[in-house]
C-alpha cells in the first residue's frame, strides 16, 4: 500500500486507480489508509449532481469538467451506477458522455457500481472521495441517479447539490415536495430544448417560495442545453455562489461534521454487523436453530430470541474486551 | 483487525470500440450478457489510442475488450499492449469482431489472450472473463 500511496502521492493515476480499486474492495486496511491521508484531506470542494435515469446528468458533467479545465482547475469524477439486484454486476454507461475530456489534463474520471447498499450509496464512496481529495483535485463531482436513498447519501456527502430535472417534471416537483427540495442547493432544468423549461421553472419557484426562509439558501434554478453546453456557465456560477454563502455562514463546515457523523454511523453498522454475524452464523447453536426454523419445529422470532438469549452466543458475540 | 474484510470483490472489464466503427451493437450486446453474470462494465468508444490505455488506468480493470469491425486493430491493438506494458499494467485481453484468420498468430505472439470471432458463443466470453 505504501508503494501505491507514494505512487498517487506523486501524481501517478495508475496508483490512484489501484488504490481506489483495494478501497472498494476492501483489500487494505481502510484505517491506515486513512490515517496516511488525513493531513491532505479537506482541500476539494464536492459536487454532487443527481437526478432522474436520463435526465443529462452525465451530460452536464461533461459540460462542467470542460469549464473547469479551462480555467486551470483539477477535477475528479465519480460516477457511480447501480449494480444489478440479481447478477451484482453492472454496466457504468456515465464515462461514455464524459469522453471528451479523457486526456484533459488534471481529469481523473472513475465509474462506480453502488454494489448491494440496498438502493444506497455504498460507503466506500466516501473513501474514494477522500483518495481523489487527497491526490489534489480542486473538485470532486460525484454522479448518481436519484433514486430512494442515494440522493439523500450524496446529498449528506457532498458540499454542493445540484439536481437535474427536465421539463415535463410538473408531477416530479409536486412529488418532491419533501426531501429531495430541500437537499437540492442547485435545480437545473436540462433539455430546455424539449418543452416547456420556463414552466418546470416556474413549478419550482412554487414550491421553493413557500419553503423560503430567512438566512437559509435560496436555492438558484438553472436552464440548460446540456448536449450544446448552453446555460452551463451559469450552473457553474450557481455552484459557486453557493459555495461562498456555505462557506461564509458556516453552512459547509456544518454539513462536514454531518457528513463525517453519517460516515462514521454507517461503516460502525457496517462493521458490526459482519462481526456480530459472522460471530453467530459460525457457532453451533445457530446450526440446531437453522434445524428446527427449517422443520418447523420453532418460528423464526422465536428462534431468534432463543439464540441470542444464549449465553455462549452471547460471548461468541461480543469475545473478550480489548486488552488495553 | 479493523474493516479488512474483502469481500465484494468484482470483476471490472472495459469494452473499447473505436469510433470509426459504426457497428457496436454486438459489443453492447456482450456488455449486457458479462453484466448479467455478475460483471462491471464500462464502455466506451474512443478516437485516439491514449484513450483507452489512459481509461483502463483509471478504472483499473482487470480485462479490456476491443471490437473491431473495419481494419485498424492492426495498428491499435499492439499499441495499446505497449502502452499498457510501459506503465506496469497488467490485464486479460480480449479482441472480437472481424480479425482475419492470419492475424490470429501474431496477435496472440504480441499479448492477446483471446480472440472472439462473429458467432462465438457468449459463455466463452463470460468464461475468459469471470475466471
Ligand atoms: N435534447 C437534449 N438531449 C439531451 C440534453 N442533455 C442530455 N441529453 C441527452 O439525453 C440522454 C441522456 O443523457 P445523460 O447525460 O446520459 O443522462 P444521465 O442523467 O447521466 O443518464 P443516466 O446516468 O443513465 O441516469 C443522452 O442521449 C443525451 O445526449 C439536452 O439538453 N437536450
Ligand atoms: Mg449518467
Amino acid at each position: 500500500m505504501n508503494e501505491l500511496l507514494r505512487g498517487m502521492l506523486n501524481g501517478d493515476t495508475f496508483a490512484l486507480g489501484r488504490l481506489i480499486t483495494m478501497a472498494e474492495n476492501e483489500q487494505l486496511e481502510l484505517g491506515a489508509l486513512m490515517r496516511q491521508l488525513r493531513h491532505r484531506l479537506g482541500r476539494a470542494y464536492l459536487i454532487g449532481i443527481t437526478g432522474a435515469p436520463g435526465a443529462g446528468k452525465s451530460t452536464v458533467t461533461a459540460r462542467l469538467i470542460g469549464l473547469m479545465v479551462e480555467t486551470g482547475l483539477s477535477v475528479g469524477v465519480i460516477a457511480c451506477d447501480p449494480s444489478s439486484p440479481y447478477s451484482g454486476g453492472a454496466v457504468l454507461g456515465d464515462r461514455i458522455r464524459m469522453s471528451q475530456h479523457t486526456l484533459a489534463s488534471g481529469v481523473f474520471i472513475r465509474s462506480m457500481a453502488t454494489r448491494g447498499y440496498h438502493g444506497g450509496l455504498s460507503p466506500t464512496l466516501h473513501t474514494v472521495a477522500s483518495l481523489l481529495d487527497a491526490f489534489g483535485k480542486d473538485y470532486i463531482i460525484l454522479e448518481t441517479v436519484g433514486v430512494g436513498q442515494t440522493e439523500l447519501d450524496i446529498a449528506n456527502i457532498a458540499d454542493s447539490n445540484v439536481l437535474v430535472l427536465t421539463p415535463h417534471a410538473g408531477d416530479e416537483i409536486q412529488a418532491m415536495k419533501s426531501g429531495i427540495m430541500e437537499i437540492a442547493d442547485v435545480f437545473v432544468v436540462n433539455k430546455m430544448d424539449r418543452g416547456e423549461a420556463d414552466a418546470t421553472v416556474e413549478d419550482l419557484q412554487g414550491v421553493l417560495r413557500m419553503r423560503r426562509k430567512a438566512g437559509n439558501w435560496e436555492p438558484r434554478i438553472v436552464k440548460s442545453q446540456a448536449v450544446e453546453g448552453i446555460g452551463i456557465s451559469d450552473v457553474f456560477a450557481a455552484i459557486e455562489l453557493h459555495r461562498r454563502f456555505a462557506s461564509e455562514t458556516g453552512l459547509r463546515d456544518r454539513r462536514r461534521r454531518i457528513s463525517s457523523k453519517e460516515a462514521f454511523c454507517r461503516t460502525l453498522d457496517e462493521v458490526l454487523m459482519k462481526r456480530i454475524r459472522k460471530a453467530v452464523t459460525s457457532s453451533a447453536e445457530f446450526s440446531s436453530y437453522v434445524a428446527k426454523v427449517e422443520s418447523g419445529e420453532l418460528d423464526r422470532y422465536s428462534a431468534c430470541d432463543e439464540l441470542l438469549a444464549d449465553k455462549r452466543m452471547w460471548r461468541a458475540m461480543c469475545g473478550d474486551p480489548p486488552a488495553s | 483487525m479493523g474493516t479488512m474484510a474483502g469481500n465484494s470483490r468484482k470483476v471490472r472489464v472495459l469494452l473499447a470500440k473505436s469510433d470509426q466503427d459504426a457497428h457496436d451493437r454486438g459489443i453492447r450486446y456482450i456488455a449486457e450478457v458479462l453484466r448479467d453474470a455478475g460483471v462491471e462494465v464500462i464502455f466506451i468508444r474512443y478516437r485516439i489510442c491514449e484513450e483507452v490505455t489512459e481509461i483502463a488506468l483509471q478504472e483499473d480493470v482487470d480485462v479490456l475488450g476491443m471490437g473491431f469491425y473495419s481494419s485498424g486493430y492492426e495498428f491499435d491493438i499492439p499499441t495499446i499492449l505497449e502502452a499498457l506494458k510501459a506503465k506496469g499494467k497488467a490485464l486479460k485481453f480480449m479482441v472480437g469482431g472481424i480479425i482475419s484468420g492470419d492475424e490470429v498468430p501474431k496477435l496472440k505472439a504480441i499479448g492477446v489472450d483471446a480472440i472472439f470471432g462473429p458467432g462465438t458463443p457468449t459463455e466463452d466470453v463470460v468464461r475468459f472473463v469471470a475466471h
